[in-house]
């Protein structure tokens, strides 16, 4: 009894070291004075202080924010479209389209990247729209990010007691006062919840951005990438350590809005 | 609850507040369950009725058709003479207190009271008074800033009551509005919803299936069975005059004789059954000689050793006798039948009632019921 308790929370310990070590290299790196190497020659803030005049970061941040606060609200106002109306409209058939909600889940990036490129391409020859740059990375993070938006009203939507629509009903409020004023400030939390999700997700996405944006819009991740080529520099590693910051607060704002009673 | 404020005591009942209900023929199914099979019934201006039954009745379904939260498949339903199926919920001059409460998590006690008249688009200046006026008749202004999740049942129970009444509807619908308390704060709450009616004139339509409920509150009651009204009328009349077995046992305990009519003299109809001969008076119904009936009588209605024995009277044995506090309840068999009676724990003797010894028994006529069924 006693070993295998030790046994299991030595595994578990290197478990979490594995999957924390390689972050935790980047993190403590970006601060090291060094240029190049591995060798540790002191800690520095240098790095931090030359992102912020960095033009080329400066420029990729700002796609990065445009494209980020564009979808998130984009997939924001539909996720939670979907999720209403699967919850109180669709009788029938609402399993399927239940099921199929998780699907852009699961498709791996690429798969979702490579689509995205050849429906853009359609788009363009049919109808000369979804140039590829701004727009199409913006259409293209939004298509990803409104199953999570939908999936957590949708839960927060289920928790509900459905009397409480009644009781707005039968104190005179109209369909949309039912909406404004009962529906929507219960499934708040839940939207900014879904949202805090999309935001990281479009924050940090590499895939979906590279493959349908052109020329003018790079984004952070793709610059990452495209650095990275020409050699890592701890400038990188401390861009990464921060785009990795604002992810982490996002998502644990995220689980708390989550974590709120309904009733 | 509060004295209401003089001016206001005064317009309510002036002005005759409550509306009339008259539903016809109503039907409500759902799939091959009839939940409403021909629902008539009329309810008077400003009345308190309540609507009785087992759970699955359709009682609640018959409410939730009167506020316009479902709607009928046939029949109709009038409010003060007004056609009202067409008629959405909002727009119904209905109130409706619910079973779990459902106030908004989300406001204050104040805002969930105000909500009704703010749907309305009064002006803060005209809610808010109203607004007070309501919360300090069911004694919940202290609680004006807290969210619901911070209130007990009782106080829930309340705040429900003030977002209803302060919209002053002309109906105001109640469904199980105390199920979820305990059993000391309910009985208080009935006497103080009853007072507050009186005082609102509001008619105030009630569903229960507590018929202790029902008899303490209601000017009326409508005993449901499957879909079905089977008997409106005060309580007191439910519980002397019985119209059939369901009746007869939904309310109150009660003493069910099978019997076969033998002899009719009169008013008085001779009845053979198990205990013996037993004469009853007969109702309007035309009962001919050798028709199957049923007999009811109270518990509380059966006579033990009385001082001049009737024509209804018959040895027994007494099977078992249970103190209860204020009552004693005894099992009797005469011939094949096992009986029950209840007397005051006062009236009965130390040593006369023991298990085991022999009694005679008496059902007086005036107390035996002829049901339909």
């Amino acid at each position: 009894m006693r070993r295998s308790s030790w046994f299991n929370s030595a595994v578990a310990w290197a478990v979490y070291a594995l999957l924390y070590a390689p972050i935790a290299i980047v993190v403590v790196f970006s601060f090291n004075a060094a240029r190049a190497g591995m060798e540790w020659q002191g800690a520095t803030l240098d790095w931090y202080r030359r992102l912020f005049v960095n033009e080329q970061v400066q420029s990729a941040l700002k796609v990065s924010l445009i494209v980020a606060v564009t979808s998130t609200a984009m997939a924001a106002v539909l996720g939670t479209t979907l999720a209403l109306a699967l919850e109180k409209h669709m009788r029938r058939g609402r399993e399927w389209v239940n099921g199929l909600l998780a699907v852009p889940v699961f498709v791996p990036d690429i798969v979702l990247a490579v689509a995205l490129l050849l429906f853009f391409g359609l788009m363009r020859d049919w109808f000369k729209v979804f140039e590829l740059g701004l727009t199409t990375i913006i259409a293209g993070h939004v298509t990803f990010q409104i199953p999570f938006v939908a999936m957590v009203v949708r839960a927060r939507l289920a928790g509900m007691d459905p009397a409480l629509d009644e009781a707005a009903r039968d104190l005179g409020a109209t369909s949309w006062q039912v909406f404004r004023h009962v529906t929507l400030p219960l499934l708040m939390p839940g939207i900014v919840a879904g949202a805090m999700l999309a935001f990281t997700l479009s924050l940090d996405d590499f895939v979906v951005s590279f493959f349908s944006g052109g020329p003018g819009s790079t984004t952070l991740p793709v610059y990452i990438y495209s650095s990275v080529k020409r050699g890592v520099t701890p400038e990188i590693h401390a861009l990464s350590t921060l785009l990795m910051a604002v992810s982490v607060i996002a998502t644990v704002v995220a689980m708390m809005l989550q974590r709120r009673d309904v009733r | 609850m509060q004295q209401v404020p003089e001016a206001t005591a005064s317009r309510k009942s002036s002005d005759h507040l409550g509306a009339g209900i008259e539903g016809v023929g109503l039907v409500r199914a759902f799939g091959a369950f009839r939940a409403l099979d021909g629902v008539s019934v009329s309810i008077r201006p400003g009345e308190f009725f309540s609507i009785l039954g087992p759970s699955g009745c359709g009682k609640t379904t018959l409410l939730r058709v009167i506020a316009g939260l479902d709607s009928a498949d046939a029949g109709s339903l009038s409010i003060d003479g007004e056609e009202m199926l067409a008629i959405p919920a909002n727009k119904r001059p209905v109130n409706t207190v619910f079973q779990s409460y459902a106030l908004f998590p989300h406001l204050t006690v104040r805002d969930n009271v105000s909500f009704g008249l703010r749907m309305k688009g009064l002006s803060p200046g005209e809610v808010a008074p109203r607004v007070e006026r309501a919360m300090e008749l069911v004694e919940i202004g202290p609680m004006a800033g807290r969210k619901p999740a911070q209130l007990s049942g009782g106080q829930k129970q309340r705040v429900a009551l003030a977002r209803a009444i302060v919209n002053e509807p002309r109906v105001l619908l109640l469904d199980e509005p105390l199920a979820a308390l305990d059993l000391r704060l309910r009985r208080q709450l009935q006497t103080e919803l009853r007072s507050l009616q009186r005082r609102l004139g509001m008619t105030f339509v009630h569903v229960t299936h507590d018929q202790e409920e029902a008899l303490a509150m209601s000017d009326r009651i409508a005993v449901m069975n499957a879909g079905r009204i089977v008997q409106v009328a005060s309580g007191r009349e439910l519980y002397e005059r019985p119209k059939n077995r369901f009746v007869a046992q939904f309310l109150g305990a009660c003493n069910l004789i099978p019997g076969t009519v033998t002899a009719r003299a009169g008013n008085v109809l001779t009845v053979a059954t198990n205990v013996g001969p037993l004469e009853v008076r007969a109702g309007h119904g035309t009962l001919p000689a050798s028709s199957q009936v049923t007999l009811a009588i109270r518990p509380e209605r059966v006579r033990l050793n009385p001082e001049v024995p009737g024509r209804n009277s018959f040895s027994a044995e007494l099977r078992d006798a249970m103190f209860t506090g204020a009552e004693t309840q005894f099992t009797l068999s005469v011939a094949e039948m096992a009986l029950r009676a209840v007397l005051a724990s006062e009236s009965v003797g130390a040593g006369s009632l023991r298990p085991g010894s022999a009694v005679v028994v008496d059902l007086p006529a005036s107390a035996l019921i002829v049901l339909e069924d």
